[in-house]
């Protein structure tokens, strides 16, 4: 593992990369895409190494994609971001059908455990190697051998009643896994309804006293799959929106990007006034993020003041968010190509979001300075939670939770999308690692994005709001990544025919700085472990893609589309 | 005149049970409206209260004797202790060291309630406890050092000798006089020394496997063991006259509280080992004073 790349002379850029990863495989290069394929046999772990630790890069995901209609074998993609080359490096692994197995690289980036367990549970494609070869997704009652998205199950299989189920257990013992406690702890229940948590997650705490000895998660509880409605009977137009509907605070970057992960296998230039508005919604909903934890945060440090102001102030940028989109939340301004016609920004709207932000930022500028000189808020989160930028490169961890990790990195500014390829963006890093630090960045990108949503204001200009998205080709790979408040979201997409998707595989931020979170709680007091749970400012509904799709049907009836995107 | 003791102290006893989460409501208000909202109505607390009592108390698993009667033991301590303590009528009080009774009865009440949570078993209400126990054990121990000072002070234990006692205007009482206040603050398990319960935390803490009517006497307990804190710290300070009490007493006891309230808005939570450092702070400086006192100033 150690031999490759000491003596090698480092690439200068993508090209002389592209010859440089020959020694590992055959590199193919389509506009930030380095599609690596054929593998040498047993460099696979050399690669991830070399990629990860020493370029500079890190892993972003893995996605597995069961190509067996169209090239008779599955496909499990690994997806490395190299920053400095701008290029994306996707590892194109292949696994024969009768025996689909390939190499774990969980070992030498523990980041890819829960990608390569997804990919296990959904696809079936068994990784050799991985320290943890257990269900992470599908629920313990799932029959064995049953794989949602291989194309082979039909999207809309009624699953079967509960005695079936209990049979197909029992015929198939499906490898349910219960981690041992490490020695005689107590354990503490956080979950699946816990007050720190909004949404339903389960973490296991060992306790000594008040100390954590150590933590485990469990989670997934709300997957309901909406991959599949996507791959199976979507449009490219509708699961924008179901895109957007992923997550009730972070939607709109994951419709962005969704769109622009279409747009890049398809080659659709989206005009500027789009990208411009994109970004304008885009920082808004990141502004309003960023409030909503900070209230967040302070309720859970007991200081429901702050929270109450900042909860306020959220509702400010809510009425901001009406003004421009006619909602609160879920702007559904997006499209494959652009912006819809009716989301068009006006000059009078541009002023009065102006000065709506300038009576936000001095209202947030009179509280903020006094809650975070507070006291007990300084007490409780200095020093608390400390994630190392060691530790942060080792879980891939994204957004602000790196960035206060020491950590530059920065979707909108090291791999521009929408509009900020127009406008610089600032970003502050900071280097303590700990709770305090996440605060104080989070704070920092509140004043930035309102200065940033002033500028793109200013510069918006005039042209069409979409571009013709009327032909799509088929078998095209697109990753489309916008920074969202957590961190990079990502978006791969294989585009198929009729109008419609062959694999949509979403990816949020707080999937990768989720599995940081046991190593913040070792050593920490129990009181300090929703706070720390928080600082990530996780959002499981959108690791977990949760949508409600049709309340009255139930579970026994295939998922319906019809109130979520409204066609059909 | 025993009769008519006993009449005072069972008015006193009524004054203190019906004004105690009266005094909730009108803090909630207050609360609100420093944190901008509007907040429920001042007898808010008094409609939960109702609502919980009529409940019946659901209880989990096999309860222990222990952790049914707890939240009525410790009922019944501070009932009597309200029936001894001058609060709205001078009275009620004058049996032989009842300062020391006074603040068992008020300690025991409280560790009652924890012991019987405890005995639940469940993970969060054993934490919250423990934490409530440490916390009230330190604190316990600065009141024991101010009353200490008071007897000292007034060379007695009994009640009706004590108060008040600032009839003895020397530098050691006035200090004592405020480090009770403070702990009379941390007693009332205010924040950010608020952390038996803890809700985001423990989610209610020692309160967690306790429901309706039992549930309901806990929270009414609480109410009322703030009232009779602060109705003792008033006790030492004003004149023990029935006029002082039936006019001054009232409007200090709210004005306290709603000092109090407002105090508590500007704090978060402390973590109970940095909550137990600062209460043994408080501890060294009792000693200090305790040290004045007998050298006379």
């Amino acid at each position: 593992m150690r031999s490759s790349g000491i003596n090698q002379v480092r690439p200068r850029n993508k090209y002389e990369l592209m010859i440089d990863l020959r020694r590992f495989g055959e590199p193919r290069l389509r506009g930030k895409y380095l599609f690596l394929s054929r593998i040498k046999s047993g460099r696979l772990r050399d690669l991830v190494d070399y990629l990860h630790w020493r370029l500079g890069g890190y892993y972003s995901t893995s996605i597995g994609v069961d190509e067996r209609p169209l090239d008779g074998y599955f496909h499990v993609y690994h997806v490395f971001v190299l920053e400095e080359y701008g290029v994306y490096v996707l590892v194109d692994l292949i696994a024969d059908p009768g025996h689909p197995v390939v190499e774990s690289i969980t070992p030498v980036v523990p980041a890819a455990n829960w990608a390569e367990r997804e990919i296990m549970d959904f696809i079936g494609v068994k990784f050799r190697g991985h320290p943890e070869p257990h269900r992470l997704i599908l629920p313990d009652d799932w029959p064995e051998n049953v794989y949602p998205l291989r194309k082979d199950y039909p999207y809309d299989d009624k699953l079967p009643t509960s005695d079936k189920i209990a049979k197909l257990v029992r015929e198939s013992s499906p490898a349910t896994w219960e981690p041992e406690a490490p020695g005689d702890h107590t354990v503490i229940p956080v979950g699946p309804y816990h007050p720190a948590l909004h949404e339903p997650e389960y973490f296991e705490l060992f306790v000594e006293g008040e100390k954590i000895v150590d933590a485990r998660y469990k989670g997934f509880m709300v997957h309901r799959g909406i991959e599949k409605i996507a791959e199976s009977r979507l449009s490219y137009n509708q699961v924008s929106f179901i895109a957007e509907r992923i997550c009730g605070i972070c939607g709109f970057t994951h419709s962005t990007a969704y769109c622009q992960a279409v747009e890049e296998a398809a080659g659709i230039d989206v005009p500027e006034r789009a990208e411009y508005i994109r970004s304008i919604l885009l920082e808004i909903e990141r502004i309003h993020s960023h409030f909503l934890w900070m209230g967040v945060a302070f309720h859970l440090l007991g200081y429901d003041t702050g929270f109450m102001i900042m909860w306020r102030l959220r509702e400010s940028i809510m009425d901001l968010a009406e003004e421009l989109t006619g909602s609160r939340k879920m702007y559904g301004a997006n499209i494959v190509g652009g912006i819809r016609d009716k989301w068009d920004i006006r000059d009078d709207k541009a002023a009065l979001i102006k000065r709506m932000l300038d009576e936000i930022r001095e209202e947030y500028l009179k509280y903020i300075p006094k809650i975070i000189s507070l006291e007990e808020i300084k007490k409780r989160t200095r020093g608390v939670g400390v994630l190392s930028r060691s530790d942060a490169r080792k879980y891939s961890v994204l957004g602000p939770h790196a960035r206060a990790s020491g950590i530059k990195t920065d979707v909108r500014k090291y791999r521009p999308y929408a509009a900020y390829k127009y406008v610089n963006v600032e970003i502050p890093v900071l280097d303590d690692g700990d709770i305090y630090a996440r605060m104080i960045v989070r704070h920092e990108e509140i004043l930035a994005s309102i200065d940033l949503i002033h500028r793109l204001l200013d510069n918006i200009p005039k042209t069409p709001l979409h571009a013709d998205t009327s032909y799509i080709p088929e078998r095209r790979h697109g990753i489309g990544c916008t920074e969202a408040p957590r961190g990079e979201d990502l978006h791969f997409v294989i585009t198929g025919r009729d109008n419609k998707l062959y694999r949509w595989r979403p990816r949020a931020p707080t999937y990768n700085n989720l599995l940081s979170v046991p190593a913040m709680l070792r050593g920490e007091y129990l009181a300090d472990a929703p706070i720390i749970i928080a600082s990530i400012d996780p959002c499981f509904s959108c690791t977990d893609h949760v949508v409600v799709v049709d309340l009255r049907s139930g579970r026994r009836r295939p998922l319906r589309t019809r109130g979520v995107v409204g066609g059909r | 005149m025993v009769w008519l003791n006993t009449l005072y102290g069972v008015l006193n006893a009524c004054f203190i049970l019906l004004v105690g989460p009266l005094i909730d409501g009108v803090e909630r208000k207050i609360r609100a409206r420093l944190q901008n909202r509007r907040g429920p109505s001042i007898l808010q607390t008094w409609y939960d209260l109702v609502k919980l009592l009529r409940k019946p108390a659901a209880r989990t698993g096999v309860p222990s004797t222990l952790f049914r009667l707890s939240v009525y033991i410790g009922f019944v301590n501070l009932l009597i202790v309200s029936l001894f303590i001058p609060s709205i009528l001078c009275g009620g009080m004058g049996f032989f060291g009842d300062l020391i009774l006074f603040i068992y009865l008020l300690s025991s009440s409280k560790v009652f309630v924890l012991i019987g949570s405890y005995s639940s078993g469940s993970p969060y209400a054993s934490i919250g406890s423990t934490r409530e126990v440490s916390l009230s054990m330190a604190s316990e121990l600065v009141l024991a050092e101010i009353i200490a000072l008071i007897a000292l002070s007034r060379s007695s234990l009994l009640l009706s000798n004590v108060f008040p006692v600032t009839a003895v205007l020397r530098p050691s009482v006035l200090i004592g006089l405020g480090v009770l206040g403070i702990i009379v603050y941390i007693e009332h398990s205010r924040l950010p020394f608020e952390i038996g319960e803890a809700e985001p935390e423990l989610a209610g803490g020692y309160t967690i496997e306790y429901a309706g009517r039992d549930l309901g006497f806990i929270l009414w307990s609480n109410t009322i063991r703030r009232t009779l804190l602060t109705t003792f710290l008033i006790d030492l300070i004003i004149p023990l006259d029935v006029l002082y009490h039936l006019v001054i007493y009232p409007v200090l006891l709210f004005s306290i509280m709603i000092v109090f309230t407002a105090i508590e808005t500007g704090w978060g939570r402390l973590r109970i080992d940095i909550s137990l450092k600062y209460v043994k702070r408080l501890s060294y400086v009792m000693w200090g004073v305790i040290l004045l006192a007998l050298i006379g100033y």
